[in-house]
């Protein structure tokens, strides 16, 4: 059985549920927060923590995702330029279909790692 | 300090092809054919919003303007490239504008024309914000020194990505605009204190068939 917790910040909403081999971080809503850093880093850096001492891998499930602004990237691509530093395993899912997160998160690739520790998934 | 004043390079009347299309009755809603598709499309090409300097507004904005650009017909991928561009230059106009007196608002201009698409966000600035109008001066020639907008926008992201974790400065609006959105991008500063910042994006193969 998992655990799981759900975030929302105004328009803006994260559920992050624990299972068995991941911990599931799906983004839901609209992200146009001035500082979305203040809400959307605490929870990154939590479930960083806590992957690495359970071994588990990170899913970032952007596809339910409607909209986010710039800001709210930054956060995501510092935990990414981390991740890949360190020994974490983040898996982000995106929905291809949509040409803006098609646009948005496959630029991202540039953070994917050659041992797959780091993956971009347009679904 | 002396003022960042530029001229408009832009031709008021290629860059807004909508408003010159406009006729003086607006009450009844007209359509046009274009050669490029067979199929009616809404008279009304141009649209202005007005922003009172509150972060909030900005989500009314998007579902006006999202309203607008669906209602010309535009494929939903450009509704959403647009309306980006839209809510990334609002942002900013409300980060860096200089609301004194209750008429400084910004305010959103956007013009359909048959071949491009201009958004233009005016908002008041001063003295004081004139080191912002560099770095926009600045980020805008970086973009353009690039042949592609993306090798930009992943040249922004692995800058960023270094960034310590707290640091609240994204920088990614304007080189999104230009990746994203398809953009030109340009700013002037008016005599009387008003930055205008356009973005102009190619509306081809934009219309829902």
């Amino acid at each position: 059985m998992g655990k799981g917790e759900t975030f929302t910040s105004n328009l803006l909403t994260i559920e992050v549920n624990e299972n068995e081999a991941s911990f599931n971080i799906k983004w839901m809503g609209t992200s146009i927060e001035r500082e979305p850093t203040r809400f959307i880093t605490p929870i990154l850096v939590d479930v960083i923590k806590k992957s690495i001492d359970c071994n588990k891998k990170i899913i970032l499930d952007f596809r339910e995702l409607g909209y986010m602004n710039s800001s709210t990237i930054t956060p995501v691509i510092k935990i990414l330029e981390r991740a890949k530093r360190g020994r974490n395993q983040i898996e982000v899912l995106y929905q291809k279909s949509l040409k803006w997160q098609d646009l948005i998160f496959s630029a991202l690739e540039i953070f994917q790692t050659k041992d797959r520790r780091i993956q971009i998934k347009g679904l | 300090m002396k003022p960042l004043i530029k001229k408009n390079r832009r031709s008021g009347k290629e860059r807004r092809p909508g408003k010159d299309r406009r006729k003086s009755d607006d009450s009844k809603p007209r359509f046009l054919e274009t050669d490029t598709i067979q199929e009616q499309r809404p008279m009304k090409s141009s649209i202005k919003l007005i922003v009172d300097p509150n972060w909030d507004e900005i989500e009314r904005v998007r579902n006006e303007s999202n309203g607008f650009l669906k209602s010309y017909g535009l494929s939903d991928d450009i509704v959403h490239a647009i309306t980006m561009v839209i809510s990334e230059l609002i942002e900013n106009g409300l980060k860096y504008g200089v609301f004194k007196s209750p008429e400084n608002r910004v305010i959103v201009d956007v013009y359909i024309g048959e071949s491009i698409i201009t958004v233009e966000v005016t908002n008041p600035v001063d003295e004081s914000t004139y080191h912002h109008l560099r770095r926009l001066d600045k980020a805008i020639q970086w973009i353009r020194g690039y042949q592609d907008p993306f090798e930009a926008y992943t040249e922004r992201l692995k800058e960023v990505a270094k960034k310590a974790l707290h640091d609240k400065e994204s920088g990614l609006g304007l080189v999104r605009i230009a990746y994203e959105g398809k953009a030109i991008l340009d700013f002037f500063v008016g005599e009387d204190n008003i930055l205008n910042v356009s973005a102009v994006s190619n509306l081809e193969g934009a219309f829902r068939r």
